[in-house]
C-alpha cells in the first residue's frame, strides 16, 4: 500500500506539468486581451500597448511561461492581472466554500441515493422500484439553475424559512452556516444523488444474483446482514468511481448555482478569470482544482482495496 | 375680540399642524440600505479602473472628484472651493476647500491633489484612467497648502468634464497612505460621505456613514450640494442572476434592484409594492453597428446607406431592450444640450425601397457578410437579430458569428471584423463622445473633414462652438454613414416603497447619501 502511495505522489508530478503547458497553451492561444478588458471600450492604442507592456504581456509565450513556472516553484501563483490580488490567496479565500458545498451536496446525496438504490433493488419490478426510478429521472432531467429557482421561490420567497443568497461558513457559526447550505446543497444534490441512485440499484442487482449471495440466503443468514455485508459492500466499487467523477465535478465549482445563491466559490472565480481573460488567476484555480482532483482520485483508487480485498495494490 | 380669539386659537392649531406634518415627514437618519450588484466590483482602485460597477459603487460613496454635475449637468467644483482658467488656457489653478477630512481623519491638501492627478496620467501606473484625456498635462505643481496649478502643454476644453467624470473617477486619495502601501490601494479612503468596511469578495460591498464628512453644503443641486448621509451602513450585494436579484426585493432582503431585466419592466412597473423608475441618463450606453472600411462593400457609402435605410430602429430598440431605450441614429446624447429632435430629421430614416435604391449602386450580388457579436450584453446580440432580418428584407445577406466579449473587444480593436455590433458608454462631453471619429478609430474610417472638425473642437473652449461643430460631426455622420447607431440604453432601478429621496437625476447616478427611510 505504501509503494503504491508513493507512486501516485511521483505520478501527479509529471500530470501537473502536463496540466501546467496545456493550461497556459490554451488560455494564451484563445483569442482575447485582459488589458482590453481592463481598459474597456474608451482604450486607445497606445494606452493599449504601454499596459501590455507594462504586465509583460508582450514578451513572447515561452519567456512567460517560464516566469509563471518559476514562480510557481517558489510557490507563488502570481498576481490577477484585473485585480491585482496574489493568485494563492484569491484561491485559499474560495476553496473552503467550494469544499464545504461540495461535501454538504455529496453527504446529502448519498444519503438519499444509497438507500433508494438499495431498496430499489430489494423491491426490484415492483411498485416501489418504478416510484424511485420515475423520481431518479425527474431528477435527472430537471437543470439544477431551475430547481434551484424553484427552491428559493418556496423556501426563502414563500415559506422564509433559508436565507437565499451569501454564505456563511460553518465554521464561524455552525448552525446559521447550515442554514445558508441547505439550499445549495439540495439544488446540487437532486441531479447527483439520481445517478449514484441508478448506479447503486444496478450494481446491487448484479450483486444479489451472484452465486454467494444464493449460497448466505440458502444457509438463512439473516437478510439485512446479507444485503448490508456482501452485497452493499461488493457492490460498491463502481458506485464508488461515480461518487469519485462528481467530487471532481464539484470541487471545479458550480458556476450556475455559485451565481444563483451568491456564493464565493472557484467556480465563480474560474468563470470570471475565463471571460477577463486573467490568466494567472485561470492558471493557478486549474492547477489547485488539479492537485485536489488528483488526490481525491488516488482517495478512491486507495478505497477500492476497502470495498474489494481482490484489489490489492502492493501485488506485482 | 371673541373673534380674534378663535383666530389665533385657529393660527396656532394649524401651524402645529403644520409643523406636525413637517416633523413627521422630515427624513431620519438610520438604517442599512441593501442594494443588489449585478456583477463583483473589479478594482477598489478608481485611479485604474473604467469598470462601470467600480465608479458606480465606490465613485459614488467612498471617493469624491474635484467637479461634479449639477442638476442641469454642468460641471461645478466640488472638491474644488474655486478656479481660474489663465486666458491662453494653458495654466489651470485650483483652490481646494480647508477642511475636508479623509475617511481616516487627514486632511485633504494640495498635495494630495497633486498626488493624485500626476497618478492617473502616469504612464508607468497600469491603467492609468486619464492617460489620454490628460495627456497634454505638462505639470501640476502645489503652489499652496490649498492650491495646485495644472500646466497643460496645449489647451485642454474638455479638462473639466475629465475632472468630474465617472468613467475612471478621479477620486482623491491621501498621498501618505498610498506612499505607504507601495502605491496600492488596500482599503479605500476617499473624502466621501461614506466610508469602506469591507469588500467580501463576490459576495458583498459594505460601507458606513462617515461622520467627519464635510466636503459638500448648501441646496442640492445635482451631485452638489448637501450630502444628508441618512443611512448608517450600506450593503451591496453581488447578485449576476437577475431572477434572484427581484426574489430578494420580494423577499425584503434588498431594498433596491438597479438594472432591471428589461423583459420584466412592464410587470414590475404595474406592482403597487414597488417604486420602478426607468430614464435616460446623459451618459446612456449607446448601441451601435460598425462596419469595417477595408471591406470592399462596406467601404461604399451607397452600400452603408443601403444598410441604414434599413434599419427600423424603433423595433430594434423594442426587440433588444424591449423598448426600453431611446432610438436614435444620434451621437449626440438626447439628454445633451447640443441635441434637439430636429436633428433626427437628417438622419438615415427607415426606408426599405431607398434602401434597395442604394443596394443597386453598389454593385453588390448577396455575398454573406458577417455579423460580429458576443451575447455578454444581451442586447448587442438581439440588436444583430432584429437586423439581420431588416437587411434580409432589402437583399442584404449576412451570418452571424458569436463570440465571448474578451474575444469581440480583441477584434474590435484589430479591426478584425466586417459588421461588428457593439455599445459605447456615453460620455459628457463631445470630444469624448466623437472618440470613435478620430483618425486613432479600430474600424479604418478615414475622412479628413470629419477630422478637421473634431479637431477643431479639441481647439474651442467656447461651449456654443463646441456644440456647433458637435452638431456638424453628427451632420456628417448621417451623410456618410460611418456607424449605424440603434438606440442609447435606460436606466432603472425599482426601489421598495419605504425608500424614499430618490428622484430622475438618481438614474444617472443614484445619490444615496440623500435616501432616507420611511418609518
Amino acid at each position: 500500500m505504501k509503494k503504491y502511495v508513493i507512486r501516485r505522489l511521483v505520478s501527479v508530478i509529471p500530470v501537473l506539468w502536463l496540466v501546467s503547458v496545456l493550461v497556459f497553451g490554451l488560455i494564451h492561444l484563445v483569442p482575447g486581451d485582459p488589458v482590453l478588458v481592463i481598459l474597456g471600450t474608451t482604450a486607445e492604442k497606445d494606452q493599449v500597448e504601454a499596459m501590455r507592456h507594462k504586465l509583460g504581456l508582450d514578451r513572447p509565450i515561452l519567456v512567460q511561461y517560464g516566469t509563471w513556472v518559476s514562480g510557481l516553484l517558489r510557490g507563488d501563483l502570481g498576481h490577477s492581472i484585473i485585480s491585482d490580488e496574489p493568485v494563492m490567496e484569491m484561491i485559499l479565500r474560495r476553496m473552503p466554500v467550494t469544499l464545504t458545498v461540495a461535501a454538504a451536496a455529496l453527504l446529502l446525496s448519498l444519503s438519499i441515493s444509497i438507500p433508494t438504490g438499495i431498496l430499489s433493488a430489494l423491491r426490484h419490478n415492483t411498485y416501489t422500484d418504478y416510484v424511485f426510478m420515475g423520481l431518479v429521472i425527474l431528477a435527472v432531467s430537471m437543470p439544477s439553475f431551475w430547481l434551484a429557482l424553484l427552491f428559493i421561490l418556496l423556501f426563502s420567497v414563500e415559506l422564509k424559512l433559508l436565507p437565499m443568497m451569501g454564505y456563511v461558513s460553518i465554521f464561524t457559526d455552525f448552525w446559521e452556516g447550515l442554514r445558508y447550505l441547505v439550499l445549495p446543497a439540495m439544488s446540487l444534490a437532486f441531479i447527483l444523488a439520481a445517478l449514484v441512485a441508478r448506479m447503486t440499484r444496478s450494481s446491487m442487482l448484479e450483486v444479489l444474483r451472484e452465486d454467494y449471495i444464493v449460497t448466505a440466503l440458502s444457509k438463512g443468514t439473516p437478510r439485512r446482514f446479507i444485503v448490508f455485508k456482501h452485497a452493499l459492500k461488493n457492490a460498491f466499487a463502481p458506485v464508488l468511481t461515480i461518487i469519485g467523477f462528481q467530487i471532481g465535478f464539484l470541487l471545479g465549482g458550480t458556476v450556475v448555482i455559485e451565481d444563483i445563491y451568491s456564493i464565493p466559490g472557484v467556480g465563480r472565480l474560474i468563470f470570471t478569470a475565463i471571460t477577463n481573460r486573467d490568466y494567472p488567476v485561470v492558471q493557478g484555480c486549474i492547477l489547485m482544482v488539479t492537485i485536489v482532483y488528483v488526490f481525491v482520485n488516488a482517495a478512491v483508487d486507495l478505497a477500492y482495496a476497502y470495498f474489494d480485498p481482490r484489489v490489492s495494490f502492493d501485488k506485482k | 375680540m371673541e373673534k380674534k380669539i378663535w383666530l389665533g386659537f385657529m393660527i396656532v392649531l394649524i401651524s402645529a399642524g403644520l409643523m406636525g406634518s413637517t416633523v413627521w415627514a422630515a427624513p431620519k437618519k438610520g438604517g442599512t440600505y441593501r442594494a443588489s450588484m449585478a456583477t463583483d466590483l473589479t478594482n477598489m482602485d478608481l485611479h485604474k479602473t473604467q469598470a462601470q460597477i467600480d465608479n458606480a459603487v465606490l465613485g459614488m460613496t467612498v471617493y469624491e472628484p474635484l467637479f461634479s454635475y449639477d442638476e442641469k449637468f454642468n460641471v461645478k467644483p466640488l472638491l474644488c472651493e474655486s478656479f481660474k482658467m489663465s486666458a491662453d488656457g494653458l495654466n489651470l489653478t485650483l483652490n481646494i476647500k480647508k477642511g475636508v477630512k479623509f475617511h481616516n481623519k487627514m486632511e485633504m491638501k494640495a498635495e494630495d491633489v497633486k498626488f493624485c492627478l500626476d497618478r492617473v496620467r502616469d504612464p508607468k501606473f497600469p491603467g492609468a484612467a486619464q492617460l489620454n484625456s490628460l495627456r497634454d498635462v505638462k505639470e501640476v505643481k502645489v503652489t499652496g497648502p490649498y492650491q495646485v496649478q495644472m500646466f497643460l502643454s496645449k489647451p485642454i476644453p474638455n479638462i473639466f468634464y475629465t475632472l468630474a467624470t465617472s468613467v475612471g473617477t478621479i477620486g482623491m486619495m491621501p498621498k501618505k497612505v498610498l506612499e505607504s502601501h507601495d502605491n496600492k490601494v488596500l482599503k479605500p479612503i476617499g473624502t466621501g460621505p461614506y466610508e469602506f468596511v469591507a469588500w467580501e469578495r463576490d459576495t458583498k460591498v459594505i460601507l458606513k456613514r462617515f461622520e467627519a464628512y464635510s466636503s459638500a453644503d448648501g441646496p442640492v443641486d445635482g451631485y452638489l450640494g448637501k450630502r444628508n448621509r441618512y443611512f448608517d451602513q450600506l450593503i451591496y450585494n453581488v447578485m449576476k442572476e437577475p431572477a434572484t436579484r427581484i426574489m430578494a426585493l420580494d423577499r425584503g432582503d434588498l431594498d433596491a434592484v438597479p438594472v432591471l431585466p428589461y423583459q420584466q419592466i412592464d410587470d414590475l412597473k404595474k406592482r403597487k409594492d414597488l417604486q420602478v423608475r426607468t430614464g435616460l441618463a446623459p451618459d446612456a450606453p449607446w448601441y451601435l453597428f460598425y462596419v469595417n472600411f477595408n471591406h470592399p462593400y462596406l467601404s461604399q457609402v451607397d452600400f452603408r446607406k443601403a444598410m441604414a435605410y434599413a434599419l427600423d430602429r424603433k423595433e430594434i430598440t423594442k426587440a433588444a431592450v424591449w423598448g426600453y431605450g431611446t432610438p436614435t441614429f444620434s451621437v449626440i446624447p438626447p439628454m445633451l444640450p447640443a441635441y434637439s429632435p430636429e436633428l433626427e430629421k437628417m438622419a438615415p430614416q427607415y426606408d426599405p425601397a431607398k434602401a434597395k435604391e442604394f443596394l443597386q449602386k453598389t454593385g453588390y450580388k448577396g455575398e454573406k457578410i458577417k455579423i460580429l457579436t458576443s451575447k455578454n450584453y444581451t442586447p448587442m446580440y438581439d440588436q444583430v437579430l432584429a437586423a439581420q432580418a431588416m437587411w434580409a428584407a432589402v437583399g442584404i445577406n449576412t451570418e452571424v458569428e458569436v463570440v465571448d466579449w474578451a474575444t469581440h473587444l480583441t477584434r474590435w480593436q484589430k479591426g478584425e471584423h466586417e459588421i461588428l455590433s457593439f455599445a459605447m458608454i456615453g460620455r459628457m462631453d463631445p470630444l469624448s463622445q466623437t472618440i470613435n471619429l478620430a483618425p486613432t478609430n479600430y474600424y479604418n474610417y478615414k475622412n479628413q473633414e470629419t477630422f478637421t472638425i473634431r479637431e477643431a473642437m479639441q481647439n474651442t473652449w467656447d461651449p456654443q462652438k463646441q456644440n456647433e461643430l458637435f452638431r456638424k460631426l453628427y451632420e456628417l455622420t448621417c451623410k456618410e454613414v460611418p456607424y449605424m447607431i440603434n438606440f442609447y440604453i435606460h436606466n432603472s432601478i425599482a426601489l421598495k416603497p419605504h425608500v424614499k429621496g430618490h428622484e430622475n437625476f438618481d438614474l444617472f447616478g443614484g445619490r444615496v447619501w440623500n435616501y432616507y427611510f420611511e418609518k
